[in-house]
């Protein structure tokens, strides 16, 4: 269970100008007993040993499904959120050296982007409130005329004018309302944007503007982006590495072209064979299908948490010996026994934390069988 | 690059370049005297002040005159309110009064308001130990009724007029704590507090500039509420004795004194009564019309239904059409549907001339962006819409080649139930938490038959086993809450089917969930599609959904199908700009890595908000200010092998 989880070695070639370092974090909920009743919540193990890093300037993105612990992630990263073990660290300074005065100030290097750009305005505030709270509360531009021109400066970044400021969140579109958020959080010149589904909220005509903003803001300002999601697509297009999470844990990640390409992980390879699948679920083919859903953080499965729903491990139970019995079916004894270590693909570019990550399957083994 | 902001999205106001300064106190001002609530409240409590301030000059008698030739006397001209029991003048006594009674009232709400509010944002802020002692005190004041509590705080402090104001204002913490704990955490579980916080504020800044404003209207509202009832406290006390001392007049002790003459001299308890009610109105009305003005999202415009709507529903459609489709068997055919909606501004149209057919066994997908109309046009082939809400202006309906227009509500049941199953986007809230899954299926089982309950549950399981849920005899007896999303969507699934119907609508089935349970609902759906050979109209943002899922595919844009077809020939070779922009605008694949998407410029229209000819024509490249774009609406013609309304639909092909 000890193994121990170093950072993922540098890519070959590169500096070392690592903006953020995430090394063995983990975060757990409840476990604490309640006050004047004395039962203990349960534990749930949202982020649990979790390490990466992301160099300067470039984007690196989190993907999950819901409950996968993802957002717990990007609020470890924000410092939102303390781990419960391991350290964040972000452009040389451990976040767990800082008090709550020095997290807030270290807030202006790190800014979060929301969902739901709808929600995540105070509704009460015109965007010009909004953007002039960011630069009160770092106490920036403190001369009038100069708040002012840096105001106005940002707004036209994201591609509004000054007729805007006086509007309040319901009174802008969707696409508007999220250059407004994006405003806010890019007017303190942050160094990183944590941004969480940035664009699912969005209509589709719409997601592709704030999509080429984001591009343009991360080449104009040098930004560094952190993307949480579950698009593999926007992955693709935007990030340069990944980490594919799946019960708290990264279950693979690495450089984009190499988990998304030649996915090694059976999560992996199941997500980029369903985002792939683009031909109609004809009804004599057989689509690909990753079956039963994802457990309960509160119930993580023993051995490798994917073991309940992995095909490869139904696959490889067929011609194993040493197989176990499990309520979900025969699997191979180390996958319902052992956790799996982090293993890295031949060329070093990408780690993935699988017993048999170099077993390849047929790709028919993703396809369900339809019954009849 | 295409962020260039856009005119026409967003309603433009009237330009005010100072709007971001601060609002100055006229500016309140006005905005409450535009408001008829607003004028009411605050004129009846400006003149409620001046009597506090200048009552006691205005009175025309000494109020503490006793005359007991002269008790008890009924209105005159001497005694415009009568004498009391003491012969005292009440018209006078009431002027005096005024300061005493409004000063209770204020100073008490603002006591429990000082004291009670800080507590409740505290208790929601820190959450833990302080919340849980909080929360125990407060139950334990709630527990003795309000009188014995102000009782005990006077006999401890003392009967005089501030005690009174102590002790009502104590009374009332609690209501405070507590309201102000709730809206607290209801406004921290928002994600722009997260946001502020991550923004780097601090916690102070936080409760003062986002969590307060937003509760205010809470507790303005609850303020003027509580202003009457901590009058009556106070009148209460009075009664007893402990209030305001003899002979000081104040309202609630003049109307505690005429209880015991209520019988015979009524009007004693009139007017102090009649100053007290009306007090209490005139600070709700203010009250109100304050929150209307500091809650920026209330003044949107309401849809009101009009009132006798149901008159004006649509004279019932010839039964002759019918037969039409009956001969083609098509199981939904729609023709020149124009829906529009009931606003205060007249009808607004939504839907502006659909026409659509699906056969039996196919998969139709109508595709569209918010405000497009097409979850209205899925409720109008659901048979769903609420007539008070919503007119169906123009066009045709009909479902397994029966009309769905201008039926009577029990026939329309009839056929919704027989013919259509429905599949929302949020199955969490599609089922009913309080009852198992299996009384939920039951229910749509027997609907509009009489079946025994051993068959019931032998088609219940049948159902669940349909929809590829494993044990489903003990599933049967769990709640809602024991299954996961993609279990819940089953089992919505499940009920839809229940009745067999010939078409199933599904409105975005799958886009609340992860990935991979949305590709097993979307198998599961086309395995059932072709074991029973139903219809499915799918509506949906998502091409690629369509790609994988639908026979047939609608564009739907600004109220209209601007391209219709096979799916193949629509999304291979899109002839619509608005088609073909949605098709190349999706990020993935990593030949376009980094690179700029192509994007539509501006956001799609705002109903009621559309150009003049063409509604694409704003945001649309091949448009470039041609006149005939700009001329008139574009007729959908067929153009190589599909519906398209574009009037140089034949530009793409080249």
């Amino acid at each position: 269970m000890n193994a121990p989880f170093p950072l993922p070695p540098r890519a070959p070639g590169t500096d070392t100008d690592d903006i953020i370092v995430v090394a063995d974090v983990s975060r757990h909920f409840g476990g604490r007993r309640r006050f004047l009743s004395g039962v203990a919540a349960p534990v749930v193990r949202a982020v649990d040993r979790v390490s990466f890093r992301v160099q300067r300037g470039t984007c690196f993105a989190i993907v999950g499904e819901s409950g996968s612990g993802k957002s717990s992630l990007a609020r470890l990263v924000v410092g939102l959120l303390r781990p419960t073990d391991g350290e964040v660290t972000i452009d040389g300074v451990p976040l767990s050296t800082l008090d709550s005065a020095g997290l807030r100030a270290m807030r202006r290097k790190v800014q979060l982007v929301l969902q739901d750009p709808r929600a995540s305005l105070d509704p009460r505030m015109t965007v010009f409130d909004t953007l002039n709270e960011a630069l009160t509360v770092h106490g920036l531009h403190p001369d009038r005329t100069a708040r002012l021109d840096r105001i106005k400066s940002v707004i036209g970044l994201v591609g509004l004018n000054p007729a805007h400021l006086g509007r309040y969140p319901h009174e802008l579109s969707g696409g508007q309302r999220q250059r407004v958020a994006i405003a806010r959080a890019i007017i303190c010149e942050p160094e990183v944007l944590v941004l969480d589904e940035p664009v699912s909220a969005l209509d589709v005509s719409v997601q592709a503007q704030i999509i080429n903003l984001l591009a343009d803001l991360q080449a104009k300002l040098g930004l560094t982006y952190l993307i949480i999601t579950h698009d593999l697509g926007l992955v693709e297009h935007m990030a340069d590495a990944v980490g594919v999470m799946y019960l708290g844990r990264f279950v693979e990640q690495g450089d984009v072209g190499e988990v998304c390409g030649t996915p090694r992980h059976p999560y992996t390879q199941s997500l980029m064979a369903i985002a792939g699948h683009s031909a109609p679920i004809s009804r004599d083919r057989p689509a690909p299908v990753l079956e039963g859903s994802i457990p309960s953080p509160l119930a993580i499965p023993p051995g490798c948490s994917f073991h309940t729903r992995c095909p490869l491990a139904r696959r490889l139970a067929i011609s194993t010996t040493a197989v176990v019995e499990t309520a979900d079916g025969r699997v191979p004894r180390p996958c319902a026994e052992d956790p799996p270590p982090p293993l890295p693909a031949p060329g070093g570019r990408s780690t993935a934390t699988c017993h048999f990550a170099d077993e390849r399957l047929p790709d028919s083994d993703y396809r369900s069988n339809i019954r009849n | 690059m295409s962020i260039m902001p856009n005119v026409l999205s967003a309603p433009e106001r009237t330009a005010r370049p100072d709007e971001f300064a601060r609002q100055s106190r006229w500016v309140l001002l006005r905005r409450i005297l535009s408001q008829p609530k607003g004028v009411v409240g605050l004129t009846l409590v400006t003149l409620y002040l001046l009597l506090a301030i200048f009552g006691p000059v205005l009175a025309p008698q000494d109020a503490f005159r006793q005359n007991f030739a002269q008790t008890l006397r009924p209105p005159s001209a001497a005694h415009w309110f009568g004498t009391d029991q003491l012969g005292r003048d009440v018209f006078s006594r009431i002027l005096v009064g005024a300061r005493a009674t409004l000063g209770i009232g204020v100073g008490g709400v603002a006591v429990a308001f000082l004291v009670g509010v800080p507590l409740g944002v505290l208790a929601a802020w820190r959450r833990g130990w302080i919340e849980a002692a909080v929360m125990r005190a407060i139950d334990v004041m709630l527990s003795f009724p309000d009188i014995v509590f102000a009782l005990a705080v006077v006999a401890i402090l003392g009967a005089n007029t501030q005690n009174v104001i102590i002790a009502v204002g104590i009374v009332s913490i609690p209501v405070f704590a507590r309201t102000a704990r709730a809206v607290t955490l209801s406004i921290l579980a928002e994600p722009y507090i997260e946001g502020s916080i991550a923004l780097g504020a601090n916690p102070v800044r936080v409760i003062l500039r986002h969590v307060l404003p937003n509760i205010s209207g809470t507790l303005l509202t609850l303020s003027t509420l509580l202003f009457a009832s901590t009058l009556l406290s106070a009148s209460g006390l009075g009664f007893l004795g402990l209030g305001t001392q003899a002979p000081f007049p104040e309202w609630g002790t003049m109307l505690g004194e005429s209880r015991s003459y209520i019988r015979s001299h009524p009007y004693l308890a009139t007017f102090p009564g009649l100053f007290l009610a009306v007090s209490a109105l005139a600070f709700n009305l203010l009250g109100d019309a304050l929150r209307t003005i500091y809650d920026p999202t209330s003044r949107r415009v309401a849809r009101r239904a009009p009132l006798l709507g149901f008159l004006r529903r649509r004279a019932p459609a010839d039964p002759a059409p019918q037969t039409a489709d009956e001969a083609t068997g098509l199981a939904v055919s729609v023709r020149g549907l124009r829906i529009a909606y009931r606003t205060s501004e007249g009808l607004l149209e939504v839907v502006r001339g659909v026409d659509l057919t699906i056969r039996p066994g196919r998969t139709l997908a109508v595709v569209g962006e918010s405000g497009s109309g097409k979850s209205t046009l899925l409720r109008a082939v659901g048979t769903l819409v609420n007539p008070q809400e919503v007119a169906i202006t123009a066009g045709e309906i009909s479902i397994g080649g029966e009309t769905a227009l201008g039926l009577a509500p029990a026939a329309l049941r009839d056929l919704r139930r027989r013919k259509i199953g429905i599949v929302f986007q949020d199955a969490a809230n599609a089922l009913n938490p309080v009852l198992t899954i299996g009384n939920q299926l039951a229910e749509a089982v027997t609907a509009g038959s009489r079946l025994d309950p051993a068959t019931v549950r032998q088609r219940c399981i049948g159902l669940l086993r349909d929809v590829n849920i494993a044990d489903p005899e003990r599933r049967l007896d769990m709640y809602p809450h024991q299954f996961s999303g993609g279990m819940k969507q089953r089992i919505v699934i499940a009920i839809a089917l229940a009745q067999d119907p010939e078409v199933l609508l599904a409105d975005e089935p799958t886009s609340a969930l992860d990935v991979t349970i949305q590709q097993q609902i979307l198998v599961l759906l086309a395995e059932i599609q072709k074991k029973r050979g139903m219809a499915i109209l799918l509506v949906t943002h998502d091409l690629n959904l369509v790609a994988r899922f639908a026979d047939d595919v609608a564009v739907m844009y600004a109220g209209r199908l601007v391209e219709s077809g096979d799916v193949a020939t629509v999304l291979e070779r899109p002839l619509h700009p608005y088609t073909q922009a949605l098709r190349a605008s999706a990020p993935g694949g990593s030949e376009g890595r980094g690179r700029h998407l192509r994007t539509i410029a501006g956001e799609p229209p705002l109903i009621g908000r559309l150009p003049s000819g063409c509604a694409f024509r704003p945001r649309c490249q091949r448009s470039a200010n041609r006149a005939e774009c700009a001329a008139s609406e574009p007729n959908v013609r067929a153009v190589a092998g599909r519906d398209v309304a574009c009037a140089f639909a034949e530009e793409a092909m080249r």
